[in-house]
């Protein structure tokens, strides 16, 4: 009966919250939209044999150079193409272009970051069949890039001597994130005292990373040899991997 | 501020166990993160509180749980815990160590809720 007036209407019985309260367990990877984006591009690059470079950094560093230098030396042995991210301007791409080099910008806005998507959408401007690296240039940021996998097959990471050796430390999830780690604009270490090589490669170790440090300088004639014989070396190693993989 | 976009990553993924509880709305989001994931549990919150409007999660809190960092050392192979910037075997100092835990991104559990007890947003909730 219901309790008040003693009819047949069933007493209504309210049930605890608790027991109403419906728990889902998930564990899904929060950056698996991206990282999906990411595999997908990867397997693009690989179907065409283009081995990709994400180049990250603080702005102001020497990523641009670096890579007008790399081009200068090395488009007569590979051809190359470069993705630029900013977040205006088409400036650093327009700098590639007088090379002879494709190269398309990505102007993210307000975006601190590129994503797999972002890379995804202007892959189709290039003819990756006629590529052999494709570079993309990252935003200036040494916080936020490094969350973001691209379907790139190695991260450059650039730290200038002007930025202070202590970098590392500072930034662990992006120096944690590298596969080679260029101490760019060695050219200043006569000015800039507090500099020190080992130091910052002894900070670069602490956040875990047993990557090669490579010192280079893009204004000095032979500062970049040690990183083109890195960067030969490494597309060498991917091609005989790659050729074992077919192989087998 | 990458946290807007995960923001949305997370209601998207929310949204796809929403479906199987279309009678009840979201009531409490349990998300890990590690503090080398490169994400900031004040920031998501902040980005959580701008994103859920007019979403499935608009009447949703977040409750964030923050893990340690864990190594094992390739030299000596025993486990530890290490910090952020000093990510190093606690036992013999090598540097030549693994990640065990501490950059995972998660999306732990959903507590789906009635649609008539739901009330106005809580206030954030923090577990460390």
């Amino acid at each position: 009966m219901c309790g008040n007036c003693g009819c047949e209407t069933p007493r209504k019985i309210e049930k605890p919250i608790q027991q109403m309260t419906n728990v889902v367990e998930v564990h899904a990877n929060l950056k698996s939209s991206n990282d999906t984006q990411a595999i997908t591009n990867r397997a693009l690059f690989d179907a065409h044999d283009v081995m990709v470079i994400n180049l990250m950094s603080s702005p102001g560093s020497g990523k641009t150079r670096l890579l007008e230098e790399t081009i200068t030396a090395l488009k007569s042995q590979y051809n190359m193409a470069v993705i630029e991210g900013d977040l205006e301007t088409e400036n650093d791409a327009n700098r590639i272009r007088r090379h002879g080099v494709q190269a398309e910008q990505i102007a993210t806005g307000q975006g601190c970051h590129l994503d797999a998507n972002m890379v995804f959408k202007v892959l189709g401007k290039f003819n990756l069949e006629k590529l052999d690296v494709l570079f993309i240039e990252n935003v200036g940021n040494l916080i936020c890039p490094a969350c973001f996998d691209l379907g790139q097959h190695l991260n450059v990471i650039l730290l200038s001597v002007p930025e202070g050796d202590d970098k590392p430390e500072k930034y662990p999830v992006m120096f944690r994130a590298a596969d080679v780690m260029l101490i760019s604009k060695t050219d200043y270490l006569q000015f800039h005292d507090e500099f020190n090589v080992a130091r910052a490669i002894q900070s670069f170790r602490k956040v875990g990373n047993n990557a090669p440090v490579i010192e280079v300088s893009s204004t000095q004639s032979n500062q970049l040899e040690a990183w083109f014989a890195y960067f030969i070396e490494t597309i060498n190693a991917r091609d005989s991997l790659s050729l074992q993989e077919r192989g087998a | 501020m990458h946290e807007m976009s995960l923001c949305y990553s997370l209601l998207d993924t929310i949204a796809v166990y929403q479906r199987a509880n279309m009678d009840k709305c979201v009531g409490l989001v349990h998300v890990k993160i590690g503090p080398l994931s490169g994400v900031e549990p004040d920031l998501l919150h902040q980005a959580f509180l701008t994103c859920r409007t007019h979403s499935i999660g608009d009447q949703a809190a977040l409750q964030i749980h923050t893990s340690a960092i864990k190594v094992r050392c390739t030299l000596c192979g025993k486990h530890s815990r290490a910090v952020v910037n000093r990510i190093i075997c606690a036992s013999c100092g090598s540097w030549q160590t693994e990640l065990i835990q501490g950059d995972e991104f998660v999306l732990q559990r959903i507590e789906f809720i009635p649609s008539e007890i739901s009330t106005e947003p809580k206030e954030r909730q923090y577990v460390r």
